[in-house]
């Protein structure tokens, strides 16, 4: 007993020594100025700044002075001319670009990250456990042939549901006058309802398709439930092709742009921009605040509005249609289905992610290892809930509503997101908070946690439910996941420029024969002609042969 | 020929005080100019219009009510007044700076009877046609302590090469050396005679050149942008416009602003069109003072004696 109460004591007296020499172990490391710079912040506001209550957080736990630095326009070119010049920030960013990555790593102008937590893991649990997975060490791979050599903090956009398109929003007013208030569920009912909206005087829809880019508006809605699209193969690997055999196991892609298929769907939008049901500014218009603007004052009776997620609903009824209708309801507007042929429905396909935002340590930088102390504890559980969940953190003493407005404006998103604007990109493309704590690295990227629910408006959480109810009812008989390969897919060099010549065909022949001055009849030929000459069937070969060697590697 | 359609012409204005001519040449001239006015028109009536009657669309040649929520909105966000300063200053420093430096330089350049002049020139002129690149001249502001600096705005473009040539040309052949050798057997020596004789007597050309540079430091944001771009406080105007055309932090922080203002979320359309209003009005002010020099200095060197 004695023995033991002396072994007690003496352990007692080791952690009264130990701890306050482990709680001091930041205070102890040098102080040192990072700056740190995303994409698309705001840097506007310098007394906000100034009085930033996180980033004074994050300064006196690391013993560090922050500097925020940002920028849209050229700023990636500057990031690029810093690093070549030897000022670069103390962690940037880039786009996820390979073969810029492995120019710097031969270049020597980055730091292998894994090297300096590999040799002192115990210094950075997290970034040891994130930079010793698998998945992790596949994308070092991808970038540079070495897998053990980790260059960049990889930023992996994903979302926390399914994505869809090409549903579109009615207005309800002119969905009751038109439709008997009948959400169109099949493309017959769908081209029924635009030319009865068209009929009453209205533009029936705007699929979204400003500047010509996004001819995947018309496929989701029109074109994929009848088994073709009409988009360029331009974008995703998949947009613009059908696919064949079994996913994961012998799948093969065909381009089905200038498909007989597809020419009956050119018909269809044709004869709809004929009877007026198609916006005739459409590919032309400038901005989406035009075709919005026009949607808000009832001129168009129905709209594709992003992407399709619940959230982006919830913000289109916010602006522009509250913005413009200051008596709004959530009725006035109801969310449409994904429309099916012959019982059956379109397939969308996602990858739900893709590489995002890589952020590098120069080796202009002194001192790599307290950036990585700053990278870790941002990793950490206490790092993501400070940046992520700001209401965890302010409500620890300030439950006030006006606290968010003076938390949120100097960083400029203003939009009522209680974010922590800076570091959001640094883990998650999608600005989510990831649990690296309980999950592995690819698990936690690819089910990021949203917190935007603890802080909305009771009339935003109403907006985003009814549409996540709305979408949960097709979701999963529409989009199809892709394996993990498909982020691994990569195309020869010369396919972007196939291609891009493949995007200004379609661009061309499909606008004239939409526009009516081109006979679809006797311009298809031509159409397929041209498709051939820039290289189609040498791209879908590309694509087959790049989709199977990813496939075999997995 | 020439003569039957001179005398057509003058037998018609004698007899209806006017001609086809003359109307052919208002109507294109007018034509023209309404092509060159209207979007500046539109752009001005929807900035003032009211975001309800913004929204109907369609042609607007007159402002349907007035309201100037968008230009509170602008004025209300504090980097807009100061990057208004930041814009003026270095537009008024910095034109100044330029034509003096560069106008003294071609002065001296223009006396080629002078050893070495010929080299200075064709130094010059060599960095008109092959610059070092971005990354070169990236170390070198470094290294000059101008990088995130406001005079990195200023100082390296102080030299105009362009206008550095004009003016060399115009002081070899149109200032009349007779002038110079008078004044300097009245006594005066080179840069008497330069500040005396030659800068009175290029005034439309200095004015007209002035006018350019001054445009070109108006419109510029390049500097800011790869320079100092994380100093808010430094940042000119042109470079604010362009945010609020392309970057949708800038909108949605000023947007935000004018709801504090109107408790309604402004379209960014509208907030967009006063921006440009407010960019292009000060630029427009110093027009007026230098047009009477404007007309001859555009066209010096257009005719040789």
């Amino acid at each position: 007993m004695k023995k033991t109460l002396s072994i007690l004591l003496a352990l007692c007296m080791v952690l009264t020594l130990a701890l306050p020499v482990m709680a001091g172990a930041e205070e102890a490391r040098e102080h040192v100025t990072i700056r740190y710079a995303q994409f698309g912040n705001s840097t506007d506001d310098v007394e906000g700044m100034a009085n930033d209550p996180i980033k004074k957080a994050i300064e006196e736990k690391l013993n560090i002075t922050l500097e925020y630095d940002t920028g849209t326009d050229g700023f990636i070119d500057r990031m690029t001319t810093e690093l070549y010049t030897g000022t670069a920030a103390e962690l940037f960013p880039s786009f996820a670009e390979a073969e810029k990555i492995a120019k710097y790593a031969e270049e020597d102008l980055i730091w292998d990250l894994a090297a300096i937590v590999n040799a002192d893991p115990a210094r950075y649990p997290t970034l040891a456990k994130i930079m010793n997975a698998p998945e992790y060490k596949a994308y070092n791979k991808m970038y540079t042939g070495d897998a053990e050599k980790a260059y960049a903090i990889y930023s992996i956009f994903a979302f926390d549901g399914a994505v869809f398109g090409g549903v579109p929003a009615y207005n309800t007013a002119i969905l009751n006058e038109v439709n008997e208030g009948k959400v169109p569920a099949t493309v017959d009912e769908f081209i029924e309802f635009c030319n009865k909206a068209a009929a009453a005087g209205y533009v029936a829809w705007w699929p979204r398709n400003d500047k010509l880019t996004n001819w995947t508006y018309f496929d989701q809605t029109l074109a994929l439930p009848q088994g073709t699209a009409i988009a360029a193969p331009n974008g995703d690997l998949w947009a613009g092709c059908i696919m064949n055999g079994t996913l994961g196991t012998d799948e093969t892609w065909t381009i089905a742009t200038t498909s007989e298929t597809s020419k009956e769907v050119v018909k269809q939008l044709a004869a709809l921009y004929t009877a007026g049901a198609l916006d005739n500014s459409i590919g032309i218009k400038g901005d989406f605040d035009d075709a919005y603007a026009d949607f808000a004052a009832g001129k168009i009776a129905s709209a594709d509005f992003g992407f399709g997620f619940a959230g982006q609903y919830r913000d289109f009824w916010n602006n522009p249609w509250a913005a413009a209708n200051p008596e709004a309801k959530h009725e006035d507007l109801t969310l449409g289905t994904a429309l099916t042929k012959d019982g059956a429905y379109g397939k969308v396909y996602s990858s739900l992610t893709w590489p995002s935002y890589h952020y590098f340590v120069p080796t202009s930088c002194a001192y790599p290892e307290r950036v990585l102390d700053l990278v870790e504890f941002l990793a950490s559980a206490e790092g993501q809930d400070l940046v992520s969940n700001t209401t965890n953190y302010v409500y620890n003493a300030e439950t006030d509503a006006d606290y968010w407005a003076a938390c949120t404006a100097p960083y400029g998103y203003g939009d009522g997101r209680c974010k922590y604007v800076w570091f959001s990109c640094l883990f998650s493309g999608g600005e989510y908070e990831v649990d690296f704590t309980n999950r592995e690295w690819w698990d936690a990227v690819m089910h990021p946690i949203d917190n935007s629910a603890n802080w909305s408006s009771e009339s935003d959480k109403q907006l985003y439910q009814y549409a996540y109810d709305v979408i949960q009812g097709f979701v999963n008989d529409e989009v199809v996941t892709m394996p993990l390969y498909y982020t691994m897919v990569s195309l020869p060099s010369e396919a972007a420029d196939i291609r891009a010549k493949l995007a200004g065909i379609t661009n061309e022949y499909l606008t004239q024969m939409i526009g009516g001055t081109m006979d679809i009849e006797t311009g298809w030929a031509d159409y397929q002609a041209a498709y051939e000459a820039a290289g189609a069937a040498q791209l879908q070969d590309m694509i087959n042969t790049a989709v199977a060697a990813a496939r075999d590697a997995q | 020929m020439a003569s039957d359609k001179y005398l057509t012409r003058k037998r018609m204005l004698q007899k209806f005080h006017f001609n086809f001519y003359d109307i052919f040449v208002l109507l294109f001239v007018g034509l023209f100019a309404l092509l060159c006015i209207y979007p500046m028109w539109y752009v001005l009536v929807a900035s003032v219009t009211p975001y309800s009657e913004f929204v109907k669309g369609g042609v607007m040649l007159w402002p349907r009510g007035i309201d100037f929520q968008y230009y509170q909105a602008i004025f209300s966000t504090r980097s807009f007044l100061n990057s208004m300063w930041i814009s003026v200053s270095k537009t008024v420093i910095g034109t100044l700076l330029s034509v003096m430096i560069t106008s003294s330089m071609a002065y001296g350049v223009s006396k080629t009877h002078i050893k070495g002049m010929k080299t200075i020139n064709a130094l010059v002129v060599f960095n008109l046609f092959f610059a070092g690149g971005l990354i070169p001249q990236y170390m070198l502001y470094k290294d000059l302590g101008l990088l995130r600096s406001y005079w990195v705005m200023i100082i390296p473009g102080a030299l105009n090469i362009t206008y550095f040539i004009i003016m060399r040309n115009y002081y070899s052949y149109s200032v009349p050396k007779a002038l110079e050798e008078a004044a300097m057997l009245d006594g005066c020596n080179e840069v008497r005679t330069y500040f005396r004789i030659v800068i009175p007597i290029s005034s439309s050309m200095l004015a007209a050149i002035a006018l350019f540079i001054a445009v070109l430091h108006w419109n510029d944001y390049y500097n800011y942008m790869m320079f100092i771009a994380n100093k808010p406080e430094l940042q000119p105007f042109a470079w604010i416009l362009r945010r609020m055309l392309v970057d949708q932090t800038m909108m949605n922080q000023v947007r935000k602003g004018a709801m504090s203002l109107t408790n309604t979320l402004p379209p960014p359309m509208a907030l967009r069109m006063a921006t440009i209003i407010c960019a292009m009005v000060p630029i427009l002010c110093v027009y007026p003072f230098l047009q009477k020099y404007f007309t001859s200095g555009i066209t010096l060197g257009a005719v040789k004696e």
